[in-house]
């Protein structure tokens, strides 16, 4: 028996790439926060603390940035302030509206700490600021996984996945900054930056395994739908291995890092991969998951327009990371930051 | 407060019954969590969804009833009346619909003629609505006569309750840039008409009701069919207030076919 639509009416996507940008900056804010933490609890001479100013640098444009494209991902933006005037202690959403600025401002001020040269305030910001990143990584990855409409959502890895992914793109966001900041001139710190990044993308093929494992012999609800997709649809097939390669591909420069400890091509190379491999996965998981019907048949084509909600967004948050960063580093050659006092002084 | 249990038409109608706990869907992510169980990575997850995502307290609505419908597959005819009457009625952007009628072609191997099944759907309004919960600043709320609301001055319209709905029964409205969807005509109950959709259906396939009353024409109908009466997804746990005569198993969990002409027409 076979059945098939005549009429159904076109259902549009709800979250907009706005969401995809957001999750992607708010996660490697994450990663450069817990990168920034480790530094300043470094000792001056360890490459953690060597590579503070990409941490540093990197936690401020996605801070300045990742708040801005959740905001612009509501359809009604100026009713942001009914977050605050309506809490809602059981919404994951509601929840994260007040951990959002909490992470902002502690990321700001480590920021700022970190320029003023106060080793002493990082160390005491590093504690809270772990905490918070930690609580972003939670709230936005229950707020996807507690979605039972949708069973590619409504799983635990997805929270596990949106995270390494996230500090995966941080590291690979650390490497571009790298090309034009002093601090990456360091080899020691690119070579950390690489051991750090091989121990992500393991984590993450180890949850991927675990994840097709426990797929095939319990049959989840998310291995199930998405191996439907895979059986279904050749442009799920094809993102599949294209993933594949790239994943490959990246892992095997991480193993090799001969091939791009030593060449600004590769390194750039590196960066973008693995930045692109996080943000294709959002798009995947965002756009590519709300094109699936909840009931119907086949896909929903999402149509990309190519102004503010679509493609002119997309570059404008990146043409605004942009900004933000040339201005950082602008400013940083205007007024440098103070040098962090020695060790003892800490 | 919660009247789900008490005011449900589920004594009558066993079939109809939503899975006791634990649920199917919640299996689902404990199966899923069981997996996960494995790596240590995912240990965070489990104690923080606890208490989180439950359904608020209810507001107050028309005293004493429980609406529901019933909507009998074999008078509808296709027609799209009620998709044209609630277009009317409620106005939502061209393109844009809170009720309409999905159509479908069953082809059988014994070669005999196509035959078609024509579906109307709206908001369910569930006895456990996915979609109230996840609301970050509660502009969509259940009633305590269990219609389901969007306070379209308090709407955000972040997008998270039609993510949440199994059914694509939300949208975001072009025109309000709000959550939109079905309210069950509430105004016109509250004025003692009928919804626009069961108004015009030519057929009379869709009968509304009172779930509380005993003696109402839903629960009399409800109870004549017992044996034959649906809900979609039932796995979902949304438990819900729209039920069907005459759905095919094949349509209760989805359509696994072939997809409509949407996608020819848009390349």
């Amino acid at each position: 028996m076979e059945i098939i639509e005549l009429l159904t009416p076109h259902y549009e996507a709800a979250w907009l790439p706005w969401a995809v940008q957001y999750f992607f900056l708010v996660g490697m804010a994450t990663g450069a926060a817990l990168l920034a933490a480790r530094g300043a609890w470094s000792k001056p001479d360890a490459p953690a603390a060597r590579a503070l100013p990409l941490a540093i640098v990197l936690l401020l444009v996605t801070t300045v940035t990742a708040p801005v494209s959740l905001l612009a991902d509501l359809h009604q933006p100026a009713r942001f302030w009914h977050f605050y005037a309506h809490l809602t202690p059981w919404s994951w959403m509601s929840l994260g509206a007040l951990l959002l600025p909490a992470f902002v401002s502690l990321s700001l001020g480590m920021c700022l700490a970190w320029w003023l040269g106060s080793i002493r305030w990082m160390r005491i910001l590093a504690v809270p600021l772990v905490i918070s990143a930690a609580s972003i990584v939670i709230y936005t990855g229950a707020e996807i996984a507690v979605v039972r409409a949708r069973p590619l959502w409504h799983n635990p890895w997805v929270p596990v996945n949106l995270g390494l992914t996230a500090w995966l793109a941080a590291i690979g966001a650390a490497l571009l900054l790298s090309q034009w900041m002093p601090a990456g001139r360091d080899l020691a710190v690119r070579a950390w930056l690489g051991r750090l990044g091989l121990f992500l993308s393991l984590a993450l093929l180890a949850t991927a395994g675990i994840w097709m494992i426990s797929g095939v012999v319990m049959r989840t609800p998310s291995f199930e739908a998405a191996t439907a997709l895979y059986s279904r649809f050749p442009i799920w097939r094809i993102s599949l291995w294209l993933s594949a390669i790239l994943g490959a591909m990246v892992l095997a420069l991480w193993l090799l890092p001969r091939l791009w400890l030593h060449s600004r091509a590769m390194q750039i190379t590196l960066g973008v991969a693995v930045c692109a491999a996080a943000w294709g996965f959002r798009w995947a998981l965002f756009m590519g998951v709300q094109g699936v019907p909840k009931y119907g048949a086949g896909l929903y084509v999402y149509h990309m327009p190519l102004g503010g909600d679509g493609l002119m967004g997309i570059i404008g948050v990146f043409g605004f990371c942009v900004a933000v960063l040339t201005l950082a580093l602008w400013a940083l050659e205007l007024w440098p930051a103070r040098a962090a006092p020695a060790p003892g002084h800490a | 407060m919660r009247i789900a249990e008490e005011d449900s038409p589920m004594k009558t109608v066993p079939a109809c019954s939503p899975p006791p706990s634990p649920c199917a869907s919640k299996r689902g992510f404990l199966k899923e969590l069981l997996g996960a169980g494995a790596a240590a990575a995912v240990i965070p997850i489990r104690p923080v969804q606890a208490g989180m995502n439950e359904q608020p307290a209810r507001r107050p609505g028309m005293p004493g009833k429980r609406f529901g419908m019933l909507i009998d597959l074999r008078k509808c005819i296709g027609c799209q009346a009620c998709t044209v009457s609630c277009s009317v009625e409620n106005q939502p952007p061209i393109g844009q619909f809170r009720t309409t009628v999905l159509q479908y072609e069953i082809d059988k191997d014994d070669g005999s003629a196509p035959a078609m099944v024509s579906l109307p759907r709206l908001c369910n309004h569930c006895d456990n609505p996915p979609c109230v919960p996840v609301c970050p600043v509660q502009a969509t709320f259940q009633r305590e006569d269990g219609v389901v609301l969007v306070d379209n001055e308090r709407c955000v319209a972040c997008g998270y309750c039609v993510q949440a709905c199994p059914y694509d029964a939300r949208f975001i409205n072009h025109e309000t840039q709000t959550a939109d969807k079905c309210t069950f005509c509430e105004h016109r109950l509250e004025a003692g008409l009928l919804p626009a959709c069961v108004e015009s259906c030519v057929g009379g396939a869709r009968i509304i009701g009172d779930l509380r009353d005993p003696d109402s024409e839903i629960n009399r109908l409800m109870d004549e069919h017992k044996e034959d009466i649906k809900v979609l997804k039932p796995g979902m746990n949304t438990a819900p207030r729209v039920f069907y005569i005459g759905l095919p198993d094949e349509f209760v969990d989805g359509i696994d076919g072939q997809a409509s002409v949407r996608l020819v027409a848009e390349h």
